[in-house]
């Protein structure tokens, strides 16, 4: 079990970042226009971020977890819907799983 | 419906009309919430954690992410990082807000930025492009979509069964969200080839140098600058 504090204090570090991250956007109202190369960096975070997450996943996980990222990528594609992508994915991953031999 | 007001207001009604045109968003939400319930089971929080992480960080990707990385004893600095590099983003559509919502007092401002998310931004910028000054309607909708959210976290921790972790490809679920959430940042071939491109090799390569989390800020920030330099020229 994790110590108590810890998880705790995770979560309010977590929430200081959203909100503050937040915050400072609507701070930004009145201010200068972002200067254009920060706002690209801050656009293209989020993507980066999860494929740094993902890619290293997918590199090391084998037949199933590569078949599960092709399923979920062209479902989240052709129906634009999260929950279906998803399922669908963990779907075929746990199939395949299932079938191969390990 | 034009304000008579030059300034922004908020109002009750405004409140729940961004309630009401949330719903759809509110469903999705609480379905998400469900699985993310059901994650933060099986990686043994307590149900306090997830309600708490859900209500305080309102934010699916991010704490889908945490949850990929989440080791035991808690890298608490690779956990913010992460949180705040999936969320920079906010900078960018919170500024975006339109002109007269700094005239606001700033209790308003500041207390209404914890609603803003990718729902309630959309759904009441188009009210803003109406001729609305009813902020009401960004709290409301990011109101509903949390609550489904953070109801849903709570359904899906009581409900999820134990062992689930145990059923083959069970482990790839948080991954595969997170690739759906990543196909809603394509914007076409030369905007993101490229800079997922090198976040993957850069975070692939570092994952086998370094310890626990760090090679996800690694790929990110490569990829994000990548990205920026490219959009730039």
């Amino acid at each position: 079990m994790i110590p108590d504090g810890s998880v705790v204090l995770a979560i309010l570090a977590m929430a200081g970042a959203v909100y503050g991250i937040k915050a400072a956007g609507v701070a930004m109202l009145s201010a200068h226009r972002m200067p254009p190369f920060i706002r690209a960096v801050l656009r293209n975070s989020p993507g980066a971020v999860i494929l740094a997450i993902v890619a290293p996943i997918v590199a090391s996980g084998g037949a199933p977890t590569i078949a599960g990222a092709g399923v979920t990528a062209a479902i989240a594609v052709w129906t634009n819907n999260l929950l279906a992508a998803t399922l669908t994915g963990v779907l075929s991953a746990s199939l395949l799983a299932t079938l191969l031999p390990s | 419906m034009a304000g008579a007001h030059d300034k922004g207001e908020i109002t009750g009604a405004g409140v729940l009309r961004g309630g009401k045109l949330a719903l759809p968003f509110m469903a999705s939400s609480f379905l998400q919430g469900t699985l993310f319930g059901a994650v933060c089971k099986e990686a043994q929080l307590r149900l306090s954690d997830a309600v708490l992480m859900s209500t305080l960080v309102a934010s699916g990707s991010a704490q889908f992410a945490v949850m990929e990385i989440w080791t035991v004893p808690l890298a608490i600095g690779a956990l913010a990082m992460v949180t705040l590099l999936i969320n920079l983003r906010f900078v960018v559509v919170a500024s975006a807000l339109p002109a007269w919502f700094a005239q606001l007092r700033a209790s308003g401002r500041y207390g209404t930025a914890f609603f803003i998310c990718d729902e309630s931004w959309a759904i009441s910028m188009k009210e803003f492009n109406a001729g609305s000054r009813d902020v009401g309607v960004l709290i409301g909708s990011g109101a509903a979509v949390y609550a489904g959210w953070i109801f849903g976290t709570a359904f899906g921790f009581a409900v999820a069964p134990s062992g689930l972790s145990t059923l083959p490809g069970l482990e790839f679920l948080v991954p595969a969200l997170l690739i759906a959430v990543l196909c809603g940042f394509w914007r076409g071939p030369r905007s993101n080839i490229m800079p997922w491109a090198v976040a993957a090799m850069v975070a692939v390569l570092m994952a086998r140098w370094l310890q626990g989390s760090w090679h996800v800020l690694a790929g990110g920030t490569a990829g994000a600058l990548i990205g920026a330099l490219l959009d730039d020229s």
